[in-house]
């Protein structure tokens, strides 16, 4: 005879929890997003492409996005992920002006498309044009 | 010989489970040696959840399939305790070999790589498995143990279980280092950690089960330094946290670039079967290539373990 845990009690105890594992991480500050200054920015576009750098940084109206552009001409966007941040390179067509600012599409599906919060109309038209005379390609 | 009863291991484990990420969560909250996030946590039991359901589900049809080959075994394995710890030897040797092969070949990449998709590392990480087990064959790498050493699939299974909630513990930032000896024999959180870097030096190593001797064995032991903390997650970490898209996004993307028109069919093959970051026009950076551009920027650091000479 073995010592076997009966699944209702099993299934219970995942029911109730998981849903503890959550709340109490929400409630104890998990949920806060940090902010996105250009340092972090900065760091995580050196730690996917050590040879660029970072010659402009827009932070987005909520600063939980932003938008970045290397030497070689390559858009990079960042968020917040919560405590932490993630930066991928957007393709030529990747920024599309919405009312509220940049939609920003991959075509990659581990990054779903999501809007960078720009209310200003020039720097949306600025980070959407493909190539602004005198941002693409500068050093 | 009738297989002797065996409890569910992981089923016994999930109080355990339960318990020991609340411990974790109050010491990451008092001390800030481990961290959590709401969603990242949520989506990582969710993906432990699912994998759970699948299993249970799925479960019963791998272990009929090694029933039917076990009828053809070559020899028996036995029931004796001396036959349970060399089983889980075997069977731990055979989890190194399957995890560097996920790691390695993009067509078992493509589920293992849900667990490195968190860029925290906490036991809620460890929790964070593949839907899609069944439907890689990862089963497969056992039919050598049942076929050739007669090793029954309930002892297989029961000893996969207690290597699975090994596993779970070492996933933990509060745990710093164990004594030489027992660094040097088994699988520690600080050897995990390093596997679990996206750091150049820290990519493809520490692919043990329980006994990080494997690694120390065939050349894959990367020791966790102190002067680099490691980067949890992926090279190119996921801008999400829904459990779909972490779960398939790598198949999507497998799909996709197998299916684009124009290739070979070695170059289809490549994408699936080659290393992650293979791509036919060198646009994309496999580990050794990442390591290598590493020890081009950092020439003083060629030849220290985990980087090329």
């Amino acid at each position: 005879m073995t010592f076997e845990l009966p699944l209702p009690l099993v299934l219970g105890m995942v029911a109730v929890g998981v849903p503890a594992v959550v709340l109490l991480t929400h409630l104890t500050g998990g949920s806060a997003a940090r902010p996105l200054d250009e340092r972090a920015i900065t760091k995580l576009i050196l730690q996917e492409d050590p040879e660029r750098t970072v010659t402009s940084v827009q932070l987005a109206d909520d600063r939980l996005s932003a938008l970045a552009r290397t030497d070689d001409g390559t858009v990079w966007v960042a968020w917040a992920m919560e405590s932490l941040h993630a930066v991928r390179s957007v393709p030529p067509d990747g920024l599309t002006p919405r009312p509220d600012g940049l939609l920003c599409r991959l075509s990659d599906p581990g990054w779903p498309a999501r809007t960078v919060k720009l209310a200003d109309p020039e720097q949306r038209s600025a980070w959407a044009d493909p190539a602004p005379e005198g941002t693409h390609g500068a050093a | 010989m009738e297989p002797p009863e065996l409890p569910d291991v992981v089923m016994l484990a999930v109080p355990f489970f339960v318990a020991t990420m609340l411990l974790e969560l109050l010491a990451a909250r008092l001390t800030g040696r481990a961290s959590y996030d709401t969603r990242d946590t949520a989506a990582s039991l969710a993906m432990g959840v699912g994998n759970l359901a699948i299993g249970l589900v799925f479960g019963f049809v791998t272990f009929a399939v090694l029933m039917a080959l076990y009828e053809w075994r070559l020899m028996t394995w036995g029931w004796s305790v001396p036959a349970f710890v060399a089983a889980y030897f075997l069977d731990d040797l055979r989890y190194y070999f399957y995890h560097r092969i996920a790691h390695t070949m993009r067509w078992w990449w493509w589920g293992h790589v849900t667990h490195h998709s968190s860029q925290h590392y906490n036991l809620s990480t460890a929790l964070r498995q593949e839907w899609t087990g069944p439907w890689n064959f990862d089963f497969l790498m056992r039919v050598p143990l049942v076929v050739v050493f007669g090793i029954h699939p309930v002892m297989l299974a029961f000893l996969g279980g207690i290597n699975l909630v090994y596993q779970y513990w070492i996933h933990t930032e509060v745990i710093r280092r164990f004594p030489a000896p027992i660094e040097w024999f088994f699988n520690t959180p600080s050897h995990h950690r390093v596997h679990h870097g996206a750091n150049p030096r820290y990519l493809d190593a520490n692919y043990a089960g329980t006994f990080i001797i494997w690694d120390r064995l065939f050349g894959t032991f990367v020791p966790e330094r102190d002067d680099e903390p490691v980067r949890y997650g992926l090279v190119k970490n996921l801008g999400t946290h829904n459990p779909l898209r972490i779960g398939f996004h790598e198949l999507m993307a497998l799909a996709r670039d197998a299916t684009m028109p124009g290739l070979s069919i070695v170059e289809r093959l490549r994408y699936v079967f080659d290393r992650p970051g293979y791509s036919h026009d060198g646009s994309r950076q496999t580990a050794p290539m990442i390591k290598a551009a590493y020890v081009r920027s950092h020439p003083d650091q060629a030849g220290q373990p985990g980087l090329p000479e």
